[in-house]
């Protein structure tokens, strides 16, 4: 249970950028799958069907505008709140670059923030990704590369906007 | 190759999914072009940030929460996960078939002539039985009788081995 939990956690953290909504929506999530749990085919793998169904829930809330968007937490509460697979205060560059990234996925479309989060952040195969989503494999690679270029471009701006100043 | 037609790569690039004629090609344009360098520079940068990015343990209120909300349902989980397991599978269609003939026979209109044609067959089996155990007695007794003679014809070949039959 804490294994999926956490999973689900983390996606719909990544994902909204907000803790308190992390949690209010795992819960959600949580709630749903009590209620559709008779629906779950024992051959498939419990983990990808939990998080399809986390993933349709937190874009169905999405697209319902029930947060506030462009309201992320501060990197720095995601780091104090992470575990040992934070970087130590060794790594300031790469804390800068993923402060800037958090930032970057709101900018995204939910679609694509949830394939470039699966992808990217929790290191998910293309396969396991086209299961999830519901998606052919190419379907899957083309959103992939549209999110991380969006996020390349993001974070080339910022940087220009810096040099500006 | 456009520019565009290029960063349509960089994700199979970044992946290691591309064969080398078009990882050569890629690599003679990023050579060529500022902005197209500088976009990939960015993105394999971004891909070790993300794949670095902190995991965060949910509070303990919300597990406590989530745990109230499965705990109930669990059970019957578990259940249904085992009653689905392929080792049970054999028991549970005999258990079906078994299901199928007694609501067969239950919800039958002809119900009474079904039980009539039980009851007759029961009984033509009991007089089987019954003539069966009285032909097995018959053996039986023939057995005895059998039994006895082959004793009383041997009682006399051991009052010839013990009398003078031996010196001759």
């Amino acid at each position: 249970m804490n294994g999926y939990s956490k999973r689900v956690f983390n996606l719909a953290y990544q994902f909204s950028g907000s803790y308190q909504e992390a949690e209010d929506l795992t819960q959600d999530i949580f709630l749903k799958l009590h209620g559709v749990l008779s629906k779950y085919d024992p051959s498939k793998s419990f983990a990808a069907w939990l998080t399809t169904l986390a993933k349709n829930h937190l874009i169905d809330v999405y697209r319902k505008s029930k947060w506030e968007k462009g309201h992320r937490d501060d990197f720095e509460d995601v780091a104090v709140r992470a575990e040992s697979r934070s970087d130590p205060e060794g790594d300031v560059v790469r804390r800068e670059r993923q402060a800037m990234l958090w930032k970057a996925l709101d900018g995204l479309s939910p679609d694509v923030r949830i394939a470039v989060i699966l992808r990217d952040i929790q290191g998910r195969s293309y396969e396991e990704m086209a299961g999830i989503l519901d998606l052919p494999l190419g379907t899957v690679k083309s959103r992939i590369n549209r999110g991380r270029l969006q996020l390349a471009v993001a974070l080339k701006d910022r940087r220009g906007e810096c040099h500006d100043l | 190759m456009t520019c565009d037609a290029i960063r349509d790569l960089f994700s199979g690039l970044l992946d290691g999914e591309l064969p080398a004629a078009e990882r050569a090609r890629i690599e003679a344009h990023l050579t060529a072009c500022a902005d197209c360098r500088e976009l990939w520079t960015l993105l394999v940068e971004n891909r070790d940030a993300l794949a670095a990015f902190p995991e965060v343990e949910p509070s303990p209120a919300l597990q406590a929460r989530l745990a109230a909300v499965v705990a109930p349902r669990r059970p019957l989980f578990v259940r249904l996960h085992l009653a689905l397991m392929p080792r049970l599978q054999p028991a549970l269609a005999v258990l079906s078939t078994i299901l199928i003939a007694i609501s067969m026979y239950a919800f039958h209109p002809d119900r009474t002539l079904i039980d009539r044609s039980i009851s007759r067959r029961i009984h033509l089996a009991y007089s089987r039985v019954e003539t069966l155990y009285v032909r097995a007695e018959g053996w039986t007794g023939r057995l005895g009788e059998m039994t006895s003679n082959v004793l009383d014809a041997v009682k006399p070949a051991k009052g010839d081995d013990g009398g003078g039959d031996r010196s001759q």
